[in-house]
């Protein structure tokens, strides 16, 4: 049962230090966007929320391409690249989370797209043409219709909402899954095309800037070509993009908890009260320590599950595992910088509140933290009650 | 720069998994539990230790010239990790495995000659460490014992404690000051290590005292009252012991937390076992079950902080802060594995048949040795983090 004897080939280097050009691309990058650009961001509508010149930025420096083919114009490299790339975002006190659902829809594509559907999307998304991808995913909330299609002589009409969807305003394509007879199955939806025809948005105000709206389809008609994969697919398809979104997840948190580790601790060194730095003291130091002892032990599950993804075995727990830790440790050593700072936490100037709500959001959305502990607790440990 | 070191994700060394577990099938839960009903003078697993000696698990990591295994000390950490998995303990024998390093790195020829292959072939044990004191704990530079220079020898006097195995070993490595405090420029100076010859010790005022505690891990404490060391029983340099001592305490922690992974796989097997025959009867057990997925997550990361850990030492790679965090991580997660198997258990766990009450005893003491999680914070803010000194 907690055997891994089908992985024994696969191994770690000590240290990681791959990507290390990709990673400097990035930290440019990030500084030319300090802190002061992501609380301007906050003060505006909900609907001006998204980071557009930041996305446009990272677009131009073709990391939006990072897993695209290269007959396709990509740089096609593993997994592990997109990992360090949302890692090093948040490290530096970015956020990247509306990348997410970016390189997880190209992932999906390019597995289960349409050649039509590859050829149109993967080189546009490599060279940054403003194409992003956004998610919609079949949710059951209270008050909503969940999206289904019907049948139509010329391919599906689709209708229903769905919650809390990532940039769905920004999007040049959506990928929407809907219920429909035969099972869960996948569309991909041109939003340009889409807007006049039946989609409406409802861009969120929430505790951070998520990008989050809720949308609704009124009888949005579909062509046949828009089907990825087959009737009923989706969860197939999904079991593995959702894997990468676990280790993305992940990978954004430990670069929070890096973040954090490093600013609590500058601030610890720096701040002078009863006569000494108030690192001295235990009550400072040790929070901070066993929370950086956390983070650096949810670095290296993440390293495992990377490492599994890209060898094309099956990474699903140990993503679960690295997500389910991550999001903790991040929490824990953001925390433990919050108590650092003192009073000093809660001025935004110091951004340590700002970052601080990111982490606590991202263990309750998109997907909830106790998601990962369903899959451990299933898939490796064989409980039937937590399905 | 030479390639990067790196460690298996899997279940490497699976030769030693394989015919350690089998090893210990011979040795039950029954076995360790009438140990526990013995007086101190009775509760040492004889047996069990001999088995291993003789298949030669203890002496993997002494060279093959020296009549050991050659094996790194990765591969002794499986060894160990497979003994506990397997509801054993090797609490009475592990430090076989890695006090020979001090006299391995830093002993004279003549003296490796004579004692390694010994070692190795299980004619001598050397199970003992004596460090720790009284009044001194974690702090080792401040130790009282005093070793001084005589013609021909040293004379000691003083007193350790929590010193494992003592009774059941024929060597201990032996920390003691051979100059004063007051007289060294750095306090770590001055202290020195010797090879005792316990046998001859006990006949020349060394005196060990077993301590009743609540696992049953041969600990003792030993006075000395002018106990003759002669000068042949000096490792390496007078003064330089503390350093030596450093150098072996990042391969006993990677191999203890070894120990402790092991302890939380056989927590996790039981725990998953128990909860899954009971999940059909209509109990509604899914809080347990989210705590057990919970401390398998921390035992799962721990193990590759102390794969990397002992990839690092085997490498050559200084692993001081990797060596600390694996040690760390494996105590909070075996404790977080056993707090869930106990629980899992309900009333069922304080049956000393069930063997959860004993391995749950045992596995506290990942948490406190053989370093405080405090000092592995310590170590971690001072040196990782970069915060001031805070002791």
């Amino acid at each position: 049962m907690l055997m891994h004897e089908s992985d024994s080939d696969l191994r770690i280097p000590v240290q990681a230090d791959d990507f290390a050009d990709i990673c400097k691309t990035v930290e440019n990058i990030c500084a030319k966007f300090p802190a002061k650009y992501w609380r301007d961001l906050e003060d505006r509508p909900a609907s001006e929320h998204y980071p557009e010149a930041f996305v446009g930025a990272l677009a131009e420096a073709g990391i939006l391409g990072t897993i695209v083919p290269e007959a396709l114009g990509g740089t096609e490299l593993p997994v592990a690249a997109v990992a360090t790339i949302m890692e090093t975002i948040h490290a530096c006190g970015c956020n990247g989370a509306v990348l997410i659902p970016q390189f997880e829809l190209t992932l999906l594509v390019g597995a289960a797209g349409s050649e039509e559907m590859k050829a149109t999307l993967l080189p546009k998304i490599a060279e940054g043409a403003a194409t992003m991808l956004s998610f919609a995913r079949l949710t059951r909330e209270p008050n909503t219709s969940p999206a289904s299609v019907s049948k139509t002589a010329n391919g599906v009409t689709l209708s229903g909402s769905s919650a809390r969807v990532v940039a769905p305003g920004r999007s040049d394509y959506m990928v929407v899954e809907a219920a429909e007879e035969g099972g869960r199955s996948l569309f991909l939806v041109d939003l340009a095309d889409a807007r006049n025809k039946g989609f409406a948005i409802e861009p969120l105000r929430e505790l951070v800037v998520t990008n989050a709206a809720d949308i609704r389809f009124d009888g949005l008609e579909l062509s046949a070509k828009s089907r990825i994969g087959e009737a009923g697919a989706a969860p197939a398809i999904l079991a593995r993009t959702d894997v990468l979104r676990r280790i993305l997840e992940a990978s954004a948190a430990i670069g929070d908890g890096r973040f954090f580790s490093r600013r609590g601790a500058k601030y610890a060194n720096e701040r002078v009260v009863f006569g000494n730095p108030i690192g001295s003291y235990q009550g400072i130091q040790f929070p901070l320590a066993r929370a950086h002892v956390e983070v650096e032990a949810a670095f290296i599950g993440l390293r495992k599950a990377v490492e599994l993804f890209d060898a094309g075995r099956d990474a699903a727990i140990a993503a679960s595992i690295a997500r389910h830790l991550a999001l903790d440790a991040a929490w824990n050593m953001a925390d433990a910088a919050f108590t650092t700072h003192g009073g000093f936490a809660f001025a935004r100037e110091y951004d340590i509140e700002r970052k601080w709500r990111d982490v606590r959001a991202a263990r309750l959305a998109p997907f909830p933290g106790e998601d990962d502990l369903k899959t451990i607790g299933v898939a490796q440990l064989g409980f039937t009650q937590l399905t | 720069m030479s390639e990067i070191p790196s460690f298996s994700i899997g279940e490497d060394y699976p030769e030693y998994r394989k015919s350690v577990a089998k090893l210990c099938e011979a040795f039950p839960g029954s076995y360790w539990r009438e140990l526990e009903d013995q007086p101190p003078s009775g509760s040492y697993p004889t047996a069990f230790v001999q088995a291993l000696t003789s298949a030669g698990y203890l002496a993997v990591l002494i060279p093959e010239e020296y009549g050991g295994g050659g094996k790194p000390v990765r591969a002794g950490a499986v060894i160990l990790e497979t003994i506990h998995r397997s509801g054993c303990s090797a609490g009475a024998c592990h430090a076989q495995m890695y006090t020979m390093g001090t006299l391995l790195r830093h002993g004279s020829e003549a003296q490796k000659r004579q004692y390694l292959p010994k070692i190795a072939s299980g004619e001598l044990r050397l199970q003992a460490f004596g460090v720790t004191e009284p009044t001194t704990g974690s702090d080792t530079t401040q130790l009282k014992t005093r070793a001084e220079k005589r013609d021909g020898g040293y004379v000691v006097n003083g007193q350790k404690v929590w010193i494992s195995r003592a009774a059941h070993s024929d060597l201990m490595l032996l920390l003691a000051r051979t100059t004063p405090v007051e007289q060294v420029k750095k306090r770590a100076d001055g202290i020195s290590v010797f090879l005792v010859d316990m046998n001859e010790a006990k006949k020349n005022g060394m005196k060990i005292v077993p301590i009743d505690a609540m696992v049953n891990h041969n600990t003792t404490e030993i006075f000395f009252d002018d106990v003759w060391l002669p000068e042949s029983s000096l490792i390496g340099q007078e003064g330089k012991g503390f350093k030596y001592i450093l150098d072996g305490m990042n391969a006993e922690r990677c191999l203890v937390s070894a120990e402790a992974i092991g302890n939380g796989r056989y927590f996790m097997d039981k725990a998953v076992a128990y909860t899954r025959a009971r999940e059909g009867r209509g109990r509604n057990l899914q809080s347990i079950e989210r705590t057990i997925a919970d401390a398998f997550a921390k035992l799962d990361v721990a193990d590759l902080m102390v794969r990397r850990a002992a990839a690092m030492f085997d490498a050559g790679v200084s692993c001081g802060a990797e060596a600390n965090m694996g040690k760390f991580c494996s105590g909070e997660a075996v404790w977080a594995c056993a707090e869930a198997c106990l629980t899992a258990y309900g009333h069922d766990g304080l049956r000393s048949d069930r063997d959860v009450e004993r391995k749950w005893r045992d596995s506290r003491m990942s948490r406190n040795s053989p370093v405080s999680p405090n000092m592995i914070l310590n170590f971690v803010g001072q040196h990782v983090l970069g915060l001031p000194r805070s002791y």
